[in-house]
């Protein structure tokens, strides 16, 4: 075996291989058959490729393994052959690469997913993957290359069980569109749930091409100090004179070489559509194998956690994080009775309604009495993760439930807790290390909590102590100092915040608290823990266990970061007390001040502010009576809003937005002034043609009519000829309206139309819809036809000429 | 019958909701009350939609001129304009998308209780999720392809290129819809009402995607201006040139 490959990785930029497929194909590989299976009746074929690439320049290369796990050649039929396809495949290579270049063994996805997702469990799909990698590593390959997966669930499985199987380096790679996974995962986040799952190289391949992967490769660096890995494609192919051609050329692929190493990048390879001359190209752009330097590690520490969409960051320099509380069955008698029936809709609702109020981590305690919280906890956890961004913080010191919990999540939990008891330490901190999590440290042993802060210093150094010799770094450790009840310690509670300024300025590691232990058995909760925190706070509590429902805890949050100094130029204050909220650029709602209180309406309206409207009309009424507040008040507002949206100058939104604004005027003017009748322009019976079910557009020209006055009656949707006829002879209609947006419905407009025509020929109909058109209106014998709302406006008006005020 | 079910995460961003929004080619930001409606009824849609999707492969057992038969697949795909576009397949992907039923349960309650104008966002934004919901299915079903070596053709729906919304029934039991909840009303209307069928051929010889290249097409459908039944109706500046042979 060749020299250590991280080793050389981390000293030296090297050249990968490039596409494998395509390179079969020109050896004959023919249409539709199985690459890996084909590979053991033309070994020599495949190691023809290999030999190319290494002439070229490789310094890496890979097995014809990507599709040669156990569910993939099941697909074939081979499933049981995945230890001799594996094998070979490394062997062929090896006696290729022989030292002159390191054996990359190649996994890829199983086309299946992992639970959420899909119906794999964790371990079924560890088996997969830990057959396919033993296998790889039996035929000699020097490091296991996790390549082309696009979902965090998988590649966390399959490099568990890459390291749980082989004693090989494991790289992993992920493939990009527009910066996120296919299942919402960005660089930062894959870079901070890899990296503590203790994979040894990380990066992209495949995606949209080399350009893109520049912008993905600058954000890996920033977050990870791992080596990293590029394997861009030669773009998207194309049919040009009958050959598959892809777009970028040796030279093109040759221009991103130096930029890709600048960035930090220590194996650069291609994928599909290269050859081995774009290799070749792009080894001689590099004008040095010295791989760029990296970053440092950050000072103080910060523990990062994440989701498989989001990631959190704790830490002195950060913003003081909060934890929702309320998903725990001891502390709520409503979370027990949901966690009974495995009612996941509510307890996703609560973890939703946290988040709003302003949580980053939802804390998910699942220890319910007589419940089985080994069962429990995953579940949890997949229908939260499922559901909602945020990371979790596992709550749970039951060993075999937490293991599960972790196996389920795919992101980077927190594990809530661990304690100065040995037996505590042994049993949580081996899993916190297998599977890649942060650990909370409660300062209490097995005699309970000291009362003094130095004593509580003394059980966060042992924990963080015992922690490193198991390989967890001091980043992924935070401490809570724990509090006591107010009610029966109240001297204690300044040990608590003593304790935190110690662990922060002796160990500086991250601290958090239960906060809402202060104020147990006691009236008023909120006012205690609200003043704990703002004490905490300030000697350096950086996370919060609280309920972020409750008003006061949120703004002393808030404030307590600006206070401390961790919110920079006062951003999140701002933002939170609604000055900033709305994104710059975005037009404020204009000033009202000293406006003539029919301009006032008619502004109001159009910019949709319905709760300002019926007192604009209230101060209207003191001087004007109510047609007038109408028609220069409300109906001017609407004619500028339709014919600002006939000139493409507003939104259809906002025009909608005026007339439910205008609604509330003429609601208000109806119902005050039942005598002064508004005027009344006419009755319109609108409905969706029978067997449509779409109603959307049908609603918002109702909405219109109404807002301009007219008395519309709505069949609703999916409405028979019939229905038609008999309520314009009801209500006695001047219009009568039809919509329908698919082509197959619009053909029921005809059959309504014939009917009105014989039975009430003085009745005007008019159609609309998305796949109506002139042409189709005119040809049904229609007698006008309204491309949108505004339009089927000005139709009914010219249709019912006659005010009848 | 080999059918996959997967639940799909959604991760919606603002720029996927606008043309929902029909919002045309005016430049600038929205203005504030829009924004704060879309802000609510994201969350809203995000915290209601159960999004799922089925993936089924199926061999392709003749190609005729307007008609594609499968292999142990009652479907039949038909009409020229879709069929055209199978030519050089030799196998098809069927897919089917679905937010769940609480998304029609919610619009059904907006539009009792709530103003015009909330329904049509939380609609829009219920539009945008379905479709992003099937762009992610046909994101994982191109993987596939391409890695079978092959070339993905575009998506294809019952009800577009001339093949009748009346296969929608046969669709949806081919690749066993019921286990998300799919069903077909009498009219061949997919319910839930946010759900989506379509194919994607497996092409022998590279084939473009027309959605790819959102530059030349702002709209989000998977159609090209030719095959799409808007095409009449459609004011957008930006629409593809229909060229020779339009019926316009």
């Amino acid at each position: 075996m060749m020299a250590n490959f991280i080793t050389t990785l981390q000293n030296q930029v090297l050249l990968g291989d490039g596409a494998m497929g395509t390179m079969l194909v020109e050896q004959g590989l023919p249409p539709g058959e199985n690459p890996e299976l084909w590979m053991i009746t033309h070994p020599q074929a495949v190691q023809e490729v290999s030999r190319a690439y290494l002439t070229a320049g490789s310094q890496v290369l890979q097995t014809n393994t990507f599709g040669a796990s156990a569910l993939k050649l099941g697909e074939y039929g081979a499933a049981r052959r995945v230890e001799e396809i594996n094998k070979k495949a490394a062997q062929l290579v090896r006696e290729v690469a022989q030292d002159q270049a390191f054996v990359a063994g190649i996994m890829g996805p199983s086309g299946q997913f992992p639970a959420p997702l899909g119906t794999l469990d964790w371990t079924e799909l560890v088996e997969v993957f830990g057959r396919q990698a033993q296998a790889l590593e039996a035929g000699g390959v020097d490091f296991i290359f996790l390549e082309t997966f696009s979902d965090l669930g998988e590649i966390r499985a399959a490099l568990f069980a890459a390291k749980k199987y082989t004693r090989l380096p494991v790289a992993c790679s992920l493939t990009y569109t527009k910066g996120r996974t296919l299942t919402g995962t960005s660089p930062r986040v894959a870079a901070i749930v890899l990296e503590a799952m203790g994979a040894d190289c990380i990066g992209a391949n495949c995606s949209t091409g080399a350009a893109e992967l520049l912008a993905i490769m600058e954000e890996y660096r920033q977050h990870t100090g791992l080596p990293l890995l590029v394997e861009p494609n030669a773009g998207m192919p194309e049919l040009i004179n009958g050959q598959t051609i892809f777009k970028e050329t040796p030279a093109d692929m040759a221009r991103f070489a130096e930029p890709f190493r600048a960035l930090g990048v220590n194996l650069l390879g291609a994928c599909c559509g290269s050859t081995p001359a774009h290799i070749k190209a792009m080894g001689e752009a590099l004008t040095s194998r010295q791989p760029a330097p990296r970053r440092e590690q950050s000072d103080p520490p910060v523990m990062r956690l994440a989701s498989r969409s989001r990631a959190v960051t704790i830490g002195s320099s950060e913003l003081p994080v909060l934890i929702g509380e309320r998903i725990n069955p001891s502390a709520r008698k409503a979370v027990a009775a949901a966690l009974k029936q495995q009612d996941w809709d509510f307890i996703i609702q609560e973890g939703a309604s946290q988040l709003e109020a302003g949580a980053q981590l939802l804390d998910l305690n699942t220890g319910l009495a007589g419940g089985d919280e080994t069962r429990l906890l995953p579940a949890g956890v997949q229908q939260l993760q499922m559901s909602l961004d945020c990371p979790l913080v596992l709550d749970c010191t039951n060993p075999a439930a937490l293991e599960k919990g972790l196996q389920e999540f795919q992101g980077k939990a927190l594990i809530n807790s661990v304690n100065g008891d040995e037996k505590s330490l042994r049993a949580i901190l081996p899993l916190a290390k297998k599977y890649g999590a942060a650990v909370l440290g409660l300062t209490l042993n097995e005699k309970g909590i000291p009362a003094g802060a130095e004593e509580r210093l003394a059980i966060a150094t042992e924990i963080i102590a015992t922690a490193e010799s198991y390989g967890l770094p001091r980043e992924d450790i935070i401490i809570d100092c724990l509090v006591l009840t107010a009610a029966t310690s109240p001297e204690m509670a300044m040990e608590t915040v003593r304790a935190i300024s110690l662990v922060k300025e002796h160990l500086g590691v991250g601290t958090v608290l239960g906060l809402s232990n202060v104020s147990h058995g006691l009236p008023q909760r909120s006012w205690l823990n609200a003043a704990f925190l703002s004490l905490t706070l300030g000697a350096g509590l950086d996370a919060a266990i609280a309920n972020p429902l409750n008003q006061r805890i949120k703004e002393t949050m808030i404030a307590g970061a600006l206070l401390t100094g961790r919110d920079q130029g006062a951003r999140n204050y701002l933002t939170q007390a609604g000055k900033t909220a709305v994104p710059a650029g975005v037009p404020a709602d204009q000033d009202r001040g000293q406006v003539e209180p029919k301009t006032a309406l008619q502004r109001a309206i159009l910019q949709g502010q319905q709760e300002i409207v019926v007192p604009l009309v209230q101060k209207l009424l003191i001087n004007n009576d109510v047609l007038s507040v109408i028609n220069e008040g409300i109906i001017p507002a609407l004619e500028t809003i339709g014919g600002q949206f006939a000139r493409g100058e507003a939104y259809l939104p906002q025009l909608i937005l005026a007339g439910d604004a205008a609604k509330k005027a003429f609601t208000y003017l109806k119902d005050n002034f039942p005598r002064q009748k508004a005027a009344q322009g006419g009755t319109i019976v609108i409905g969706t043609v029978k067997g449509d079910i779409h109603d959307i557009g049908k609603n918002i020209v109702t909405a219109l009519l109404e807002n301009h006055g007219f008395r519309v009656v709505d069949l609703g949707k999916s409405v028979p000829a019939e229905a038609f006829l008999e309520a314009a002879r009801q209500e006695k209609a001047d219009v009568v309206a039809l919509s329908a947006l698919m082509t197959t419905t619009m053909v029921e407009m005809p059959q309504v139309i014939d009917l009105l025509k014989k039975e009430l020929p003085e009745v005007k109909v008019i159609v609309g819809g998305a796949v109506v058109t002139a042409a189709y209106a005119r040809e049904i014998g229609a007698d006008g036809y309204g491309a949108d709302a505004v339009e089927a406006v000005h139709l009914v008006r010219k249709f019912c000429p006659e005010q009848k005020s | 019958m080999r059918t996959k079910i997967v639940n799909l995460p959604l991760l919606l961003n603002r720029e996927e909701i606008y043309p929902f929004l029909n919002i045309g080619p005016i430049s600038g930001p929205l203005p504030a009350n829009i924004h704060r409606l879309v802000d609510t009824y994201v969350k809203r849609v995000t915290q209601l939609a159960r999004p799922q999707g089925l993936i089924r492969v199926c061999p392709i057992n003749s190609t005729t001129r307007g008609r594609v038969t499968l292999d142990d697949a009652g479907l039949v795909i038909t009409g020229a304009g879709a069929t055209g576009h199978f030519t050089d397949c030799e196998k098809v992907t069927l897919l089917a998308a679905t937010l769940g039923p609480r998304i029609d349960q919610c619009l059904a309650e907006l539009q009792q209780r709530a103003g015009a104008a909330d329904a049509f966002i939380f609609n829009a934004v219920a539009a945008a999720a379905a479709e992003h919901t099937i762009e992610t299915l046909d994101a994982l079903a191109v993987q596939d392809i391409r890695r079978g070596a092959y070339y993905p053709t575009a998506r294809f729906s019952p009800g577009y290129g001339g093949w009748p919304l009346e296969s929608q029934q046969e669709f949806v039991a081919c690749i066993d819809g019921e286990q998300i909840g799919l069903s077909v009303t009498p009219h061949h209307l997919l319910q839930p009402v946010k759900s989506i069928t379509a194919v994607i051929g497996w092409s022998r010889l590279p084939v473009t995607r027309s959605y790819e290249q959102p530059r030349e097409k702002p709209c989000r459908s998977p159609l090209t201006c030719r095959d799409c039944p808007l095409k009449e109706k459609c004011q957008n500046p930006m629409r593809e040139p229909l060229g020779p042979g339009s019926d316009l």
